[in-house]
Order: structure tokens, then sequence, then C-alpha cells
């Protein structure tokens, strides 16, 4: 961040802290106090280095089997890490259960520990903490927020259901170490990215997401972009989108439904898509993604106008058990690339091109 | 170890994932299977559409052969089913219908197991070689699954099973 960039000298870290204090604490499932089950809240975070992409996802799912107690959630933490330096696929990663007294979430706060593992908003920074139990990845970062977080409330993953709900905070800088295996890596302002999301729904119902962003490689750079596209299952009818910029701290332009075009164009191959649950590899064997190699999309309104191509580069999928059906997998593609970012707003000229993470959710 | 380790998952199974169970009891109904993992003979039967460890095994509609190590790459994503098969550390005999049937029972009892929440615990063990008493699994159980009823999950398997014949 320049502090030379009169908006952001203005701007009191307080009001950040704030802001986020505000948005980003713990909803927790109403079920265990007798409302609705299905309710799933996770915070996710992405960080990219010149050679890693660190993904580190914190989930609390209701288990609304019939055998189980009303009330009582899976606990998960889900781990990507992607060493380009390592050549090929460069993948390595896990997902982890752990038993409720293990857990520590309570609403209204920003917290989240399981076993060993810990996420907390304190002091204006975010205070990530991993150790896997089963995988060679080791990570303490502390993350702080350089944007003001974007809220929105009551979205429709399909038409006539409960509303999901999410919180993006786009751009954080990153310290820290991430030990894998046994290389020690040191990172030091490195872009960041989180967002938190909860609501009502089932996977293998008829939704499907394309959600993306894109930072910039140094933290004087202005813009920052997220992407964001809902569908039905069988992408034939879109139920919203839209692109967000911010400009340093602050939100600066979205552009939403009939003023974007989207064009996926080709699609990704890879020798051997990198899974999650491993054991996913016997259930939904094959490198099949139904991921496009890019996506272009064009916005345009009131004089304004912002085009972005994504180029991705490499998949590893997080396949995840249908609540609808006990045969069938949601398969999330965490898609690594670059972004390229033009356009036109408020008469400033618009150019970044950046390090970029999109997910793109196929049904199973 | 093998054997009680699948025990254990099929008592797993049945307690958390009822309904998997029993579709997988169905699909393997009245059959048998001879397995041996690491010099460790194993038989399996499917009689009146339940699981049952068993000594001998008279007619298996599949024989196979493979290793702990060979199981946990699977599991673990470090080798495809496919692969095994081809370096000879998985061994399977049978007609080749019954090679689609009990690749069909795999994925069900994985897709089972995925949706599990004692099944992460349970394979940790089988990874560490340490296999949890009855007791231990029973006192597992408890806690993720309190609701559940064993001779509710055997009614629904039967029924099941019967309808399935009934049909044909």
């Amino acid at each position: 961040m320049s502090a030379a960039d009169p908006a952001v000298a203005r701007r009191d870290p307080l009001d950040l802290t704030r802001a986020i204090e505000l948005g980003d604490y713990l909803r927790r499932s109403p079920f265990g106090v007798g409302g609705a089950g299905s309710h799933k809240e996770w915070l996710h975070f992405v960080v990219h280095t010149a050679e890693l992409d660190l993904l580190v996802n914190f989930s609390l799912v209701d288990d609304v089997r019939p055998e189980a107690a009303p009330g009582t959630e899976f606990p998960r933490i889900v781990v990507l890490v992607r060493d380009a330096s390592q050549g090929g696929t460069g993948w390595d990663g896990d997902i982890e259960l752990f038993e409720p007294d293990e857990c520590r979430a309570v609403g209204g706060g920003i917290e989240l520990r399981f076993g060993a593992n810990h996420v907390r908003f304190v002091d204006g920074h975010y205070e990530i903490r991993i150790r896997m139990r089963r995988r060679p990845i080791v990570l303490d970062l502390r993350l702080r927020p350089v944007s003001l977080p974007a809220l929105s409330n009551n979205i429709s993953l399909e038409l006539e259901d409960r509303p999901i709900n999410w919180m993006v905070l786009p751009r954080l800088v990153a310290d820290g170490t991430a030990r894998l295996g046994s290389a020690e890596h040191r990172l030091h302002d490195a872009p960041a990215y989180h967002d938190h999301n909860w609501g009502h729904f089932a996977w293998g119902r008829d939704f499907a997401w394309e959600w993306g962003f894109s930072l910039p490689p140094t933290p004087d750079e202005l813009w920052t972009v997220v992407f964001v596209r809902l569908a039905d299952r069988g992408h034939t009818r879109t139920l919203t989108q839209g692109l967000f910029l911010w400009r340093h701290a602050a939100h600066w332009r979205i552009f939403r439904a009939h003023e974007m075009q989207v064009a996926p164009r080709g699609i990704l191959r890879v020798p051997r898509a990198y899974k999650l649950p491993h054991v996913m590899n016997v259930i939904s064997p094959g490198s099949d993604t139904d991921v496009p190699a890019r996506l272009e999309a064009r916005a345009e309104a009131d004089g304004d106008w912002a085009e972005i191509e994504f180029t991705a580069e490499d998949v590893a999928q997080v396949c995840i058990p249908n609540d609808t059906d006990d045969d069938a997998v949601t398969v999330i593609n965490e898609v690594s690339g670059g972004l390229c970012l033009r356009g036109e707003v408020r008469g400033e000229r618009l150019a970044m091109s950046g390090r970029a993470m999109f997910e793109f959710v196929r049904g199973g | 170890m093998f054997a009680t380790f699948l025990d254990h998952s099929m008592t797993v199974l049945a307690a958390e994932k009822p309904a998997v169970h029993a579709r997988l009891c169905v699909l393997l109904y009245d059959r048998e299977a001879r397995l041996e993992v690491d010099h460790e003979h194993i038989g399996i039967a499917f009689p009146d559409g339940a699981f049952r460890l068993v000594d001998t095994v008279a007619h298996p509609f599949i024989e196979l052969r493979s290793s702990r190590a060979t199981v946990l790459d699977v599991v673990g994503g470090r080798s495809t089913l496919d692969d095994a098969v081809w370096a000879d550390r998985l061994w399977l005999r049978g007609h080749l219908d019954d090679l689609v049937l009990f690749h069909d029972a795999l994925v069900l009892y994985l897709q089972g197991a995925v949706r599990c929440p004692s099944f992460p615990w349970l394979l940790e063990c089988y990874q560490d070689a340490r296999i949890p008493s009855m007791a231990e699994l029973e006192n597992h159980l408890d806690r993720t699954s309190p609701n559940r009823s064993r001779s509710e999950i055997e009614r629904l398997a039967m029924a099941v099973a019967h309808k399935e014949r009934a049909h044909g």
C-alpha cells in the first residue's frame, strides 16, 4: 500500500478493523438450538507468492444425518498448496476433519480453532496457523487487510430457495512462513485474498458458481478484481453475475447482470488432476475438469468499461459428497492462473496483470 | 489386521450411512469373496443382506490379493486403481461381470465412506497399524451417531434385499 496515496493516507486503519469486525464475525448454525439444518459456513484464504499458491479453508457444516444429534457439525480444514517451482502439478494438500471437542467456534467472534490449527482476527490482522496431521505442511501467516470488505446478503443460489451470504475482503498482504516438506518459504508482503460465506444450502442442488479474483503483484498497485457468476447446474441460466473493482482500499466500481458478457474459451487440459480427498481418485478418476482454458468478461455501463481475461494454468479438485444423493459429488475446481485487466472507469485507465485463483463449481 | 479394519468399516457404514450399507448388501446379496492382504486370508460374505466375515469361502465371485501399502497408496491418492492393477500390486480374479460388480461395490462403499464422520479416524488408525477395539469403536459411534439403530439398519437391508429378489 502506498502511503503517498491520499485516499489511503486519510483512511484510519481502525476503519478497516471495525468494518471487518462488523462483517466477518461467525454467524454459526441455528441447527443446535432448534433452527434449520444444512447450514454451511466457511472462511477462505488464498496467498500468492512468486512460487506458491496457498489456499486455506476453515469450514463448519451441519451434520444432518438422522443418526447424528441435531446441532452436530463437521469442522474441516482444506489446505491446498501449489509450488510452481516443483514442476508437474506441484500440488499438495489434504482435508482434515476434527472431533467436535477439538473445535472452538464462537458466534460473533472471528476465531476458529480446530485441533492445532486456528484462524483469528486480532489487532487488525488475521493470524493463520496450520499444522497438517498427515502432510508435511506447516503455515504461520499474518495477514494485514488493505482493502475494505464488501458484504453481500441474500444471494439466491437457486430460485425460490434460501439465500446465502458472503463477505469479500479482496486484498490483504501476508507475512510469515510456509514450511512445505523440508523447504521453508518466507513471505513478505505477499498478496492475499479472503472471503467468508454462510447460509443454508445442499451440495448437489441446481446451482453452480464461477468465482475468482486477481491481485496485483506489488502492494503499491491500484487495482483488485473479483468476478462472480452464479448459474444453474447445467450452466444454461445465469442467476447473477458481477465484476467488482477495488481501487486501493476502496470499492470503486461494480458491474452487474446485463452490463456484463462472459465468454469461456477452450478447455483446460492437465495430465492428471490433483484431487481432495485423495480417495476421490478411485471414486471419480480421470482428469476431466470442464474448466475453460480462458475466461473473458467484458463489462460496460454509463461510459465505464472493463475487460478481464483469466488464463488457467493448473487445477486442483476439491470433491464434496452431494447432500442430495449418495452416488455423486460436486467438484470445486480450484484453478490457478493469471489475469489481465483493462478498461476505463471515471475517466481513469485500468491496467493490471496479476496472479489469480478461480473456482469453477461443477456437478458430478 | 485388514479383516478387522474391514469389519469395523462396515460397522461404521451401517451406523453412519445405513442406506449405503443396505444398498451395498443388496448389491452383493448372497455373494462371497476371498481376499488376501499381506498374506492375511479373509473371507467375506453377504448372506441374507448382511455383511459377515467367514472362515471358509466355497464359491468366491471375486478373489483379490494386495497389501496394506497398496490399499493406503490407492486410498491416499498416491496410486490409481488402474496403476495398482497394472503394477501387479492389486491382483483380481473373477468373471468380467463380477469384476464390474466388484468395482461398482467398491465405489459405492467409498461413496459411503466419504460421508461417514468416523471413516477418517478409522483410516488413520489403519495407517498407524492400530486397530481400535470394539468398545473404542462403539464409543466413537456413540459420539458421531447417537441416534443410530443397528436392528433398524439390518431390517432395512433385508427388506431391500428381499424386494430386489422379488423383482428378479
